[in-house]
């Protein structure tokens, strides 16, 4: 074995569980094929398909979607906060509701962010953990 | 949380699963070997995410297994430093308190991390954070917390020397990956407070 590269890039919650369901269904896709015998697959593999399923389902991951994922990206891209990349990942794990939970996400959040732009980033990221269609983003 | 590694390997596949499509044998092949396994200084390998190159394969004289080298990505869980997780606390001991996610169990938040005037129930085997305005906030059993990841620390636990093991016994108990995390800072500690 050998590490090419330890960290080659940085996968949000979401992204994981979309890959891990998507594997599980090729697998139930590969039964209804091949027959049962194609569902022997390595025991630890099964176990912690299951656990990360267990987590992240108790995580903001299982209300998002490819599309609103993206915007919300791109909308705390756009804005002139300049964030940090590791912010905004987590920002898009933790879909903070209140200013104390972020707070917490962002380093130094009072002095870099006037009161008006935090209402901003949080109303945002409001918009993107609720995809119930076009809803309007107030500015400032 | 979470990212992708790039490795590369050796990957034998023995001659009972010739019947399997070739990419199908190498996935199954990686996901043994790798998943819900800690790698050195990695992190803990959850699965394949997907093959980068194979070569061809090559039967080795003596067995009829087929030797393939094959560059691949895992998913790996790995936090950053100063990522903040939530996960369940496990148990409390005057110590501090283990959370656990579904995934991963070793995580530690020492009494020196947590808020200030914590102290420990020991009639309720509980922490109390009394916060400055009186109240008394509860780290109760299986409350989902959030935390910052201060330090992680990997111990390798490969086999040594039986004629030195007695002296290294109780360094053998140690988990490979552990992380040790903090609550004192508002906004972290258990999830309902805030």
């Amino acid at each position: 074995m050998k590490v090419l590269e330890p960290c080659e890039a940085m996968l949000s919650n979401y992204e994981v569980l979309a890959h891990i369901q998507e594997v599980k269904q090729k697998y139930r896709d590969q039964v209804a094929n091949q027959g049962p015998a194609a569902a022997m697959k390595p025991g630890n593999l099964e176990t912690v398909m299951k656990e990360i399923i267990d987590y992240l389902s108790t995580t903001a991951a299982t209300s998002q979607t490819p599309e609103a994922t993206m915007k919300l990206v791109e909308d705390l891209a756009k804005s002139p906060l300049q964030f940090e990349k590791i912010e905004v990942l987590m920002m898009l794990n933790h879909l903070p509701k209140n200013e104390t939970e972020l707070d917490v996400l962002i380093e130094e959040l009072e002095s870099r962010l006037s009161e008006e732009q935090i209402a901003e980033v949080l109303s945002i990221i409001q918009s993107a953990s609720q995809p119930t269609g076009d809803c309007d983003i107030s500015e400032g | 949380m979470f990212i992708l590694t790039r490795l590369s390997d050796l990957v034998t596949i023995q001659p009972t699963s010739f019947t399997v499509p070739t990419r199908q044998a190498l996935e199954d092949e990686i996901n043994t070997r790798y998943a819900n396994k800690v790698i050195h200084k990695v992190g803990l390998a959850i699965c394949l995410y997907d093959i980068l190159k194979s070569s061809d394969g090559l039967i080795g004289s003596g067995t009829g297994n087929v030797n393939i080298n094959v560059e691949f990505r895992l998913i790996v869980f790995r936090p950053f430093k100063g990522e903040v997780i939530t996960g369940r606390i496990a148990n409390s001991t005057p110590h501090g308190i283990h959370v656990r996610l579904d995934f991963f169990d070793e995580i530690f938040l020492p009494k020196d991390y947590l808020f200030e005037g914590s102290v420990f129930d020991h009639n309720e085997q509980v922490w109390v954070w009394r916060t400055e305005d009186g109240d008394e906030l509860f780290f109760d059993k299986n409350e989902m917390v959030r935390f910052r990841v201060e330090e992680e620390e990997f111990t390798d636990n490969t086999p040594v020397d039986p004629a030195l093991r007695d002296s290294l016994a109780d360094a053998d108990m140690k988990p490979p990956y552990k992380l040790i995390g903090s609550c004192y800072q508002s906004g972290l500690g258990v999830v309902a407070w805030w």
